[in-house]
């Protein structure tokens, strides 16, 4: 007993060592945020170091806000945002804005023809106008002017990406080229002009053929999360079904845009090596003009409770993989924090962490195994499990194994070492991946889309913190529970399977076997 | 008579009038179908409105006249400075880089050991992954296997190892309070490595699953087999390991490979954080504590193919059952030779590095829409590396893709860069160099590698100048001297059935087999 206040004092002296050494990595209280009338919002982090800073444009809009028939278009809006606009990627807009307009009217027409299947003749006239149309105003474009201007200002890890969530544009510029950052962004942001669509269409489908198609993991992906999700837009991939993809117009871009493109959508990320006062000038003249325009109401669906096992499995020529997932609430909830330390705990603390251990040291069932959440962070989404059988195990062992540990976890809970060894996980990971620019504003942006707090960064640390063994008994026990699991799998095609499959149309011999059916009737698949 | 005469005139006033009806009415219809003033009206608001001569040179919002193009904008100065290392030899002749930058927030440590596969001894494939893996996974010094890991988890670090075809590299990262307690462990597993029995069978389990799992991989799969097309399957540039060859690797090779490898004159350091005194002194400490007997080991990385390997010229097609076709150009590259980089990485950024704006981007995505990634160069090696042209598009584009790369290469050689093209390719060479220095971990790489493979001592602080003094002239000569497509191989990695179009267009094809098992080793060549 003597002993007890000695130790209560060491604890307090480490505690207080942890939070002192953290506040050295405080970036969210030097972070500055602030909001032009038209709703626009800028987030600015000032920072010493090499004379360069990046920026990132957020777009609050992502695959979840597509509608039925036009699933990957913010993806392709943000391929187009490349293309220039009326002063840059033309040698003469007025020209050749006046056969985009036709080219336009030429598209709706062959869609139209195409849905009313209409004879060959005259669609291969409407085709072959479409054609021509193309060429003529090809003649009037600069290609790749946009990118090559923002090279020749020194501009690096120039590049955007879609996700359900939102679009964010971003690149590295010497710091002497903010004002042609805010010109440039600004402007493809207001004026898109849409040239070379239909090309481009084309290039995100050979996009989608090498992630999706092509990929053993991107199409356990997709069926995956089209199988966890029934109602929710968290459903459709990102890139957009096929079909989606190939019948998208401008006339459909444009209304997309129109709708979602608006300043009050919009937030600036900008770290790096440049003065507040400049930002503020520079952002407000290009920024803070672009007109208002009303914001749309987000996606009001919500997932129903999942109350059965859902699993699909892909039967297909390729190794074994296995994937699982549950429902849990978004960030900033406390569940959702405690779910980021129960993905430390589970794969994320290194090679000592729970299933690293276990599934690929001490057993070797796998080859690799990961957490993580998906498809989004702004709804409701999934905790998800992924890992890669080691030869002969299979994806079957490896599920009973993860059980096993999920219920020692609901039923034990964790150790005060292991919550240790993620703060101090944490820490580092934040503290990596902040310490350059660009991943410094992807984050500081991210966090300020999903939470509505520019400095959620230290928050974050904070609430990490404040995550008890109680609190991963509680979430693993009351969300990883078999009933509100999705499972699927990869199972290598046997010879004799690929002997007949040669026989048959190979789309579908690698068809996904939907056996979620036979849990249907919300029927539980016990445990 | 009257009768019927007047109802034959009301008859025909009626067709008349119908016909009159119909026509105007398929009048309407094809004025519609046209181009009708009121259609061009509704498209033509899907596009930013036409300029007038004002708004061709600025744009009006918010009571402000903004410029539009980069030349209105103010030019200010820049200058970039790529700051010095500290480089020195111990006794034991182990390198030591030191950098130190106050902005760092954390403590970085590279390694690198020319230990890489390059190092395989040939009738034991996969030896040096197998020992640089297990190097880590298997204890060190008084650390058994879990408690180094859980030393280094809980200190919040990071160590990975990476094994590349000339060296090992093992990533330090930590938090700068935690960086001595972590380089200790570091350099136990340098200087004395457990390799526990069971770590290193498990390692080479991995191993063979990740080299079955690269099927599975299109892009990474053609890499590896396009490299055997054109050195040969059994060059230490280009061979790979069977499982077998894995398979029967045993715990003494392993010892063996590590006492001839792993070797302070072999080894190179480097430490980054914001303050390295301290870190500097206790790794002197540590690496000159470590010694070892015996002199470097010679490395056989093989001849020049000669003549850039005539039996590779030709098509071939490794048949598998996917989308798209991954389609790689090339031959034999160059020998490296720092003094020729600048050029090269000029003519590389213009012919297929330079992302959207290089050649091969411009021609085969944006001109043609035929793929998502294309891209190419000359690249170094000892005794020389390769030049490859790669991209992947849907089946039956194969030979169009494959005839547009050819002309790429082709146009290498006979159009020489237009002086946009080399401005622009100059800027983003300078400036992608000049980015590497913002991060910790790239400037050491940059300084690492150039002492590795003995560039002169100004390598790094004359490359910028020596990029912008690059002319058109030095371009087309480090073209032709590098670039033969005459002596080319096509390797092709996609469905059995583009066959047929590849031989109409070029010939007779070989079908390449997947070195899965020995016999495929020699057969190649033959065909």
């Amino acid at each position: 007993m003597a002993r007890k206040p000695a130790f209560l004092l060491l604890l307090f002296i480490i505690s207080l060592v942890s939070v002192v050494m953290s506040a050295e990595y405080r970036l969210g209280e030097k972070v500055r945020f602030w909001k032009y009338e038209n709703g626009f919002q800028v987030i600015f982090l000032p920072r010493e170091g090499a004379p360069f800073f990046s920026a990132v444009i957020f777009v609050n809009v992502g695959a979840v806000d597509e509608s039925v028939g036009e699933t990957g278009i913010a993806h392709l809006l943000e391929h187009m945002a490349f293309k220039g606009t009326p002063w840059i990627g033309t040698r003469d807009w007025n020209s050749e804005r006046k056969i985009l307009v036709e080219l336009e009217e030429v598209a709706q027409e062959l869609r139209t023809a195409a849905i009313a299947a209409a004879d060959d003749e005259s669609s291969a006239a409407l085709e072959s106008r479409f054609l021509e149309l193309q060429k003529q105003a090809q003649r009037f474009v600069i290609p790749n002017e946009y990118d090559r201007l923002v090279t020749l200002a020194g501009g690096q890890e120039v590049n955007a990406t879609t996700s359900n969530d939102y679009t964010n544009y971003f690149m590295t510029l010497p710091a002497n080229k903010l004002e042609l950052w805010a010109m440039l962004e600004s402007q493809r942001l207001q004026y898109p002009t849409w040239r070379e669509f239909y090309k481009e269409r084309d290039v995100v489908a050979e996009e989608r053929r090498m992630r999706m198609e092509d990929s053993p993991d991107g199409r356990l992906y997709e069926e995956f999360i089209a199988t966890a999700f029934k109602a929710h837009p968290y459903r459709t991939p990102v890139i957009g079904w096929m079909s989606d993809i190939k019948n998208l117009t401008v006339t459909d871009m444009a209304a997309f845009y129109k709708r979602w493109y608006v300043p009050e959508n919009m937030v600036a990320v900008i770290v790096g090596n440049v003065g507040e006062a400049e930002v503020r000038r520079i952002t407000n003249d290009y920024f803070g003009t672009l007109p208002y325009r009303p914001s749309p109401p987000r996606v009001a669906t919500q997932e129903p409770e999942q109350r059965a096992q859902r699993r699909v499995q892909l039967v297909m020529d390729a190794q074994p993989q296995l994937l699982l997932g549950w429902h849990k609430p978004p960030l900033p909830s406390r569940d959702a924090i405690a779910f980021e330390v129960l993905q430390y705990i589970l794969t994320d603390n290194g090679r000592s962490s729970r299933l690293y251990s276990d599934l690929v040291k001490r057993r070797g069932l796998c080859e690799s195994v990961a957490t993580f959440t998906a498809p989004g962070e702004k709804y409701t989404n999934l905790f998800c499990i992924w890992a890669t059988p080691r030869a002969p195990h299979t994806p079957a062992e490896v599920e009973e194994a993860i059980w096993q540990e999920l219920k020692a976890l609901a039923r034990d809970g964790i150790t005060s070492d292991e919550l240790e060894m993620t703060t101090a996980k944490v820490e580092a990971a934040l503290v990596s991946e902040t310490e350059a620019n660009l991943g410094c504003a992807r984050r500081l942006g991210y966090f300020y889309l999903i939470t509505g707090d520019p400095a959620f960064l230290d928050k974050y640390r904070e609430e990490i913190r404040r995550v008890t063994s109680a609190d991963i008994m509680r979430i693993t026990s009351s969300y990883l529970r078999p009933e509100r699991a999705t499972v699927a799998t990869i199972e290598k095609k046997t010879v004799s399977e690929g002997a007949r499959g040669r026989k048959r149309a190979r789309k579908q011999d690698d068809a996904p076997i939907a056996v979620g059916s036979m849990f249907s009737g919300e029927r539980a698949q016990g445990r | 008579m009257k009768k019927r005469l007047a109802s034959c005139f009301l008859q025909l006033l009626v067709h008349v009038v119908m016909l009159a009806f119909l026509l105007s009415v398929a009048a309407a219809e094809n004025s519609r179908t046209v181009s009708s003033p009121q259609a061009e009206h509704d498209f033509g608001k899907l596009f930013p409105p036409a300029l007038d001569p004002a708004s061709s040179k600025s744009v009006e919002r918010g009571g402000l006249r903004l410029p539009v193009r980069p030349e209105q904008l103010p030019s200010y100065p820049f200058r970039f400075v790529v700051r010095t290392v500290e480089i020195e030899e111990l006794p034991n002749k182990a390198r030591l880089i030191s950098y130190n930058a106050p902005q760092v927030m954390g403590f970085y440590a590279i390694v690198l050991v020319e230990a890489g596969k390059v190092c395989d001894p040939p009738e034991k494939l996969g030896l040096a992954e197998v020992v640089a893996h297990a190097m880590r996974s298997g204890g060190a010094g008084t650390y058994s296997a879990d408690q180094l890991d859980r030393e280094l988890d809980r200190l919040g670090a990071t160590l990975s190892v990476e094994v590349q075809r000339d060296y090992v590299r093992f990533d330090l990262f930590c938090l700068p309070d935690k960086a001595p307690a972590a380089l200790r462990l570091l350099h136990s597993i340098l200087s004395a490595p457990r390799f526990e029995p069971a770590s290193v069978e498990r390692e080479k389990a991995l191993l063979i699953e990740r080299l079955v799992r690269v099927e599975d991989d299109p892009a990474e799969l053609s890499r590896q087999e396009f490299r055997k097309v054109i050195y040969g399957t059994t060059h230490p540039l280009a061979r790979t390991p069977l499982p077998t060859d894995v398979a029967r690797l045993k715990r003494q090779d392993v010892l063996d490979f590590y006492r001839r490898f792993y070797l302070p004159s072999a080894t190179r350091m480097g430490v980054a954080a914001a303050e390295t005194t301290q870190a500097v002194q206790l790794e002197k400490e540590l690496l000159s504590a470590w010694s070892t007997q015996g002199g470097k080991a010679i490395i056989e990385r093989g001849s020049v193919p000669s003549d850039l390997s005539p039996a590779s010229k030709g098509v071939y097609l490794l048949p598998k059952n996917i989308e798209q076709v991954y389609i790689r150009i090339g031959h034999v590259g160059r020998p490296r030779n720092p003094a020729d980089q600048p050029v090269v990485d000029v003519l590389n950024n213009i012919f297929g590095t330079g992302g959207l704006t290089s050649r091969l981007m411009q021609k085969v995505r944006t001109e043609h829409g035929l793929a998502y990634a294309v891209g190419g160069g000359i690249f170094e090696d000892v005794p020389a590396g390769v030049f490859a042209t790669v991209g992947s598009t849907k089946a039956n584009s194969a030979a169009d893709a494959v005839a547009i790369m050819k002309e790429a290469i082709e146009g290498l050689l006979g159009t020489p860069p237009t002086s946009e093209e080399l401005e622009t390719a100059k800027r983003d060479a300078v400036f992608a160099f000049a980015n590497k220095f913002s991060s910790p971990r790239e400037t050491l790489m940059q300084y690492l590698s150039a002492d590795l493979y003995g560039y002169p001592p100004d390598y790094i602080s004359s490359y910028i100048a020596k990029v912008e003094a690059v002319t058109a002239q030095d371009v087309q000569a480090a073209a032709r001297r590098y670039v033969h497509p005459e002596k080319v191989a096509v390797f092709v990695l996609g469905p059995p059935e583009v066959e047929r179009s590849l031989t109409k267009r070029w010939g007779q094809v070989a079908k390449w087999k997947l070195s899965t098992s020995k016999s495929a080793l020699t057969k190649n060549h033959k065909q």
